[in-house]
């Protein structure tokens, strides 16, 4: 025992200075390889750029949602309405700013909901297995096989229209996706030898789950919810269309898309622009997904 | 005589499997004194991996007794687990998946630390990583990356470092060389003696390799399918095994050097799995000397020599027989 | 004695992102009709990929054989198409690899396995083919009823067999053995080791054995070859090897490994680890882990010294004796 001491002792500023980074150098080295990822930037860019455009959207809107110009309805883009205007002469441009505050909202609570509901469900089932596992997944599987939106329309229909309530139902909807996955990855992750040594070493089932299984099936779970965004925008849109969702004239993507279904052959641009909107914001969701998904595994760190 | 540390008494641990119940470890009886190294080999299949598991609770016994430092431990609630594990640590086989991929080496070396909240503040936590990574000669500059960028032999250190932490009496070491290439074998089996020495740490050595088994073991006790069919001092054993498994087994060896006289005993097949065994020595079927009431008893361990144990019907009989070619 | 495969300054490289991984270093070696080599060394010493160099299954890229003569059979290996080596693998050269487990096909039986070699090599007709299949399942000592039955219906001792069998079955005058026994128990490898050295003196193949294991080596081989970093650091029959090691990373490997005859109180591992296969160092690349290194190892490459009729070692100590008189550098 003397001999270490005084080894220790021998240096011991240097060894305090170097452990001592520890969490802070962790998260820096986190978005370090974040940043290096250009791709994941690109899409982290576009997030930021659509988050800002929804608060500001009363300074960047040239227009109000609502103002109908009946006699100015399907005018091309031009210089006035950069995206057109539709059937109501209302300033697609200007729907879109606006309406990006309810979709991301929507797509972006939603999948929150849903990936800590799932995450919580499906470690249980995973963990435990047994018969916890057999009632969980079966209740799941009833859930799975209602299509999604059916199970979002029954919920919406049981609570009520309003913004809230289509959160809460396609939140919900998506669940069972997420449980399915996260108890296949954790059911992998934990007859992983780290996990019987973390519990050798005495960790709780908590611990052991938050600290050591959930981080290592993060891959499909960050990839699953980028995809589910896109879903939830869309399903919200369909939410709105059979009247249970965000109630017009208030401006959504989806809302817009198949309001301007009807008029597809002939204003390319009531539906192009609405649907640009859902891509991009997928997408910038997907890339830093992806980017987020490597810059976590240390692994991957070259 | 010092009192034994650990004892355990007739231990069972069966699994159920779809085609019947899984006789892993079956009435397996022994002590080890504290400061002591006891040796575990066998085949894979053997029970002996599942041995060290059942003594640390990790997996639930079936039946039988544990005694650590004299108290019972068989059945033990959650929270007395949790004390006990500060005493009881084990280092697992492969370096790298008994490490978190995503933990820093400094990390999965501070979490018993964290767990048992031995250390009143961050700066404690850090001052005794340090040290533990300086007692299992780890560079602290190493405390930030990652298990994926060490070697094996780095990697079982980490191992080593995270099962000392909690200063635990007592360890069961997994198969903790047999990843490594032989000369990084030789520098963790340098280290796991010398903390052993410095620290007073009692192991259960579970390998299949016997001459690292005969290196680092006071004693040695063989299994097969289950059954610890031979214990005896390590060069009691070597000199003189009884077992007609054990005979066969350090036969087997190739020995790294040349003109060395060799009448190697091969056995017939190959070990099988004890799922619901029928009485009688489960060794029977691979056995050169087995009798009909072999495939009858299951014979009884019985010591021929004091310290020297071995359940085999025929143990003293069959010297006279070793010479004989199989 | 005439020589079946004979290697001239091989060196193999991986381009591995903007780094050179090297493999394999210009590596020379023999092998001779009916004997054994065993090339010897710890993880990431190149031995693997001298093997996928032989039979010409290095992945190109990110592989590339940078230079060297594979001679097998007084042809040059190096210089044949594709089509040309498809048609000696398995059949003049074969391999038997480390896993058992993983290196059959599980959808396929173990029959039907060794009759595909067959068929590929020797004749067109199946009947024949399951016949031959089913003489050398029995050659290897599993009952010929078991033809029809799939990998994970054998214990790990059984499917080697099998693998075995498979290399064997087109009377394979080259056989390349990576780490046969290593996933074995010690008894099943003891059965193993017995059955490979009576098949091989049946058919007369010479084998190539790639192990780390210097027990199974002084077992099996003949001549024994003992790499580092991608190089052969000392050459010679088993008496040069186990009797006068001269190589200070062969005098490592000896007192690393535990002796089950004479009890050292602890062991004499070599110091450090391996170089990175990307970054070696100047000069002798096990100098930095060398006891006896001089500031001329880290600077300077030593040749290869014969020290004595057959024996060479790649080392700076030994090559003044070389200018003297041979055979005189006995350490």
């Amino acid at each position: 025992m003397q001999i270490k001491r005084k080894r220790v002792q021998a240096v011991p500023d240097r060894q305090d200075d170097i452990l001592s980074l520890k969490k802070s150098s962790q998260a820096l080295e986190i978005w370090g390889r974040l940043v290096r990822n250009k791709t994941a930037m690109v899409g982290l860019i576009i997030l930021v750029v659509l988050i800002l455009t929804a608060i500001f959207a009363d300074y960047i809107a040239p227009y109000g949602y609502d103002d109908q110009v009946l006699d100015d309805n399907f005018i091309p883009p031009c210089a006035e309405h950069i995206f057109g205007t539709d059937n109501f002469g209302r300033d697609i441009f200007s729907r879109v700013v606006y309406g990006s505050r309810i979709s991301l909202q929507v797509g972006l609570i939603s999948m929150g909901f849903a990936v800590i509901v799932g995450c919580i469900v499906g470690s249980i089932a995973g963990y435990y297995s047994g018969v916890v596992d057999n009632i969980i997944m079966r209740i799941v599987d009833i859930m799975l096989a209602i299509p999604s939106i059916l199970l979002a329309i029954s919920i919406a229909a049981a609570l009520g229209p309003g913004l809230r309530n289509v959160m809460i139902a396609i939140g919900i909807g998506s669940v069972p996706q997420f449980s399915r996955i996260v108890r296949a990855s954790i059911l992998t992750v934990k007859e992983q030898e780290y996990i019987e040594a973390s519990r050798a070493t005495g960790a709780s089932d908590l611990r052991i789950i938050v600290s050591h299984i959930l981080p290592n099936c993060i891959a499909p779970i960050i990839v699953q919810t980028t995809l589910g965004v896109g879903n939830a925008i869309l399903n919200a849109a369909g939410l709105s269309f059979i009247g249970l969702g965000v109630q017009p004239p208030i401006p959504e993507w989806g809302a817009m898309l198949s309001a301007a279904r009807q008029y597809i052959r002939d204003y390319w641009w009531m539906l192009t622009f609405p649907g640009l909107a859902i891509m991009l914001t997928v997408f910038a969701l997907n890339v830093l997904g992806d980017g987020l998904r490597d810059a976590l595994d240390p692994r991957l760190k070259s | 005589m010092a009192a034994p540390l650990l004892e355990v008494k007739d231990l069972k641990k069966y699994f159920k499997t779809p085609n019947g119940t899984l006789h892993a470890v079956d009435g397996v009886s022994f002590t080890i004194e504290e400061g002591k190294t006891l040796g575990v080999v066998g085949e894979s299949g053997c029970g002996k991996s599942t041995l060290g598991r059942t003594i640390l609770h990790l997996q639930e016994s079936t039946g039988g007794q544990i005694f650590f430092e004299g108290q019972d431990i068989t059945n033990v609630t959650a929270q007395q687990l949790k004390e006990l594990r500060k005493n009881m640590q084990i280092i697992f086989q492969d370096p790298f998946a008994s490490l978190d991929p995503r933990k820093s080496v400094s990390q999965i070396i501070a979490e018993p630390l964290k767990i048992y909240k031995v250390c009143a503040n961050r700066r404690e936590i850090i001052k005794k990583v340090g040290e533990l990574m300086d007692t299992v000669g780890l560079a602290t500059r190493l405390a930030h990356s990652y298990p994926h960028e060490l070697d094996g032999g780095r990697r079982q250190r980490i191992g080593i470092a995270r099962a000392l932490a909690l200063n635990p009496k007592f360890i069961v070491c997994d198969e903790p060389v047999s990843a490594l290439d032989v000369s990084i074998q030789a520098q963790v089996l340098n280290l796991m003696q010398d903390l052993q020495k410095e620290r007073h740490l009692t192991y259960i050595f579970i390998t299949h390799n016997l001459a690292v088994v005969k290196h680092i073991s006071d004693e040695i006790m063989v299994m097969y399918l289950g059954h610890m069919i031979e214990k005896a001092p390590k060069r009691e054993l070597f000199a003189s095994p009884m077992h007609p498994y054990t005979q066969a087994l350090l036969s087997a060896i190739p020995i790294p050097d040349i003109d060395v006289p060799k009448k190697r005993i091969l056995l017939r097949g190959e070990i099988t799995s004890p799922i619901d065994p029928k009485p009688g020595c489960r060794f029977a079927p691979r056995c050169n000397y087995a009798r009909p009431e072999c495939f009858e008893k299951t014979p009884e361990l019985r010591e021929m020599r004091p310290g020297h144990y071995v359940a085999c019907h025929f143990a003293g009989e069959l010297k006279e027989q070793e010479g004989e070619p199989a | 004695m005439e020589k079946l495969l004979s290697i001239r300054d091989l060196t193999i490289y991986y381009a591995s992102g903007k780094r050179t991984v090297k493999a394999v270093n210009g590596i020379s070696l023999e092998i001779e009709k009916g004997k054994t080599l065993g090339l010897v060394g710890e993880t990431g010493a190149g031995k693997t990929t001298t093997a996928l160099g032989i039979l010409n299954l290095i992945p190109k890229p990110p592989g590339k054989i940078v230079s060297g003569e594979i001679f097998f059979e007084g042809e040059d290996l190096l210089k044949k198409t594709k089509k040309e080596m498809r048609k000696i693998r398995g059949d003049k050269i074969s391999m038997i690899f480390q896993d058992p487990m993983t290196s059959l096909d599980p959808v396929v039986t173990v029959g039907d396995q060794i009759a595909e070699v067959i068929r590929l090599h020797q004749t067109n007709s199946p009947k024949e083919a399951e016949k031959k299949a089913i003489e050398m399942l029995e050659l290897v000592g599993i009952p010929g009823e078991r033809y029809n039955e799939y990998p994970h219906q054998f214990s790990g001792g059984m499917k080697q067999r099998v693998i075995i069998a498979i290399a064997l079955a087109c009377n394979p005058s080259l056989l390349i053995a990576d780490e046969p026994t290593t996933a074995l128990d010690v008894t099943i490898q003891a059965q193993i080791l017995e059955l490979m050295a009576n098949l091989r003196r049946e058919f007369g193949s010479s084998m190539l054995l790639i192990t780390h294991d210097l027990g199974v080596v002084a077992e099996v081989c003949d001549n024994v070859a003992i790499m580092y970093a991608g190089q052969i650091v000392e050459y010679g029959n088993l008496r040069h090897i186990y009797r006068n090691a001269s190589h200070p990373y062969t005098e490592g490997l000896f007192g690393s490994i535990p002796n089950l005859n004479d009890e050292a109180e602890r062991l004499k591992p070599i110091r450090g680890l391996m170089p990175d296969p990307s970054d070696l160092p100047p000069g002798c690349s096990f100098a930095p882990r060398c006891p006896y290194a001089t500031a001329r190892c880290h600077e300077e490459d030593p040749a290869v010294c014969e020290i004595e009729p057959g024996h060479l070692v790649k080392c700076h100590r030994y090559e003044k004796a070389e200018e003297g008189e041979h055979g005189s550098a006995t350490s």
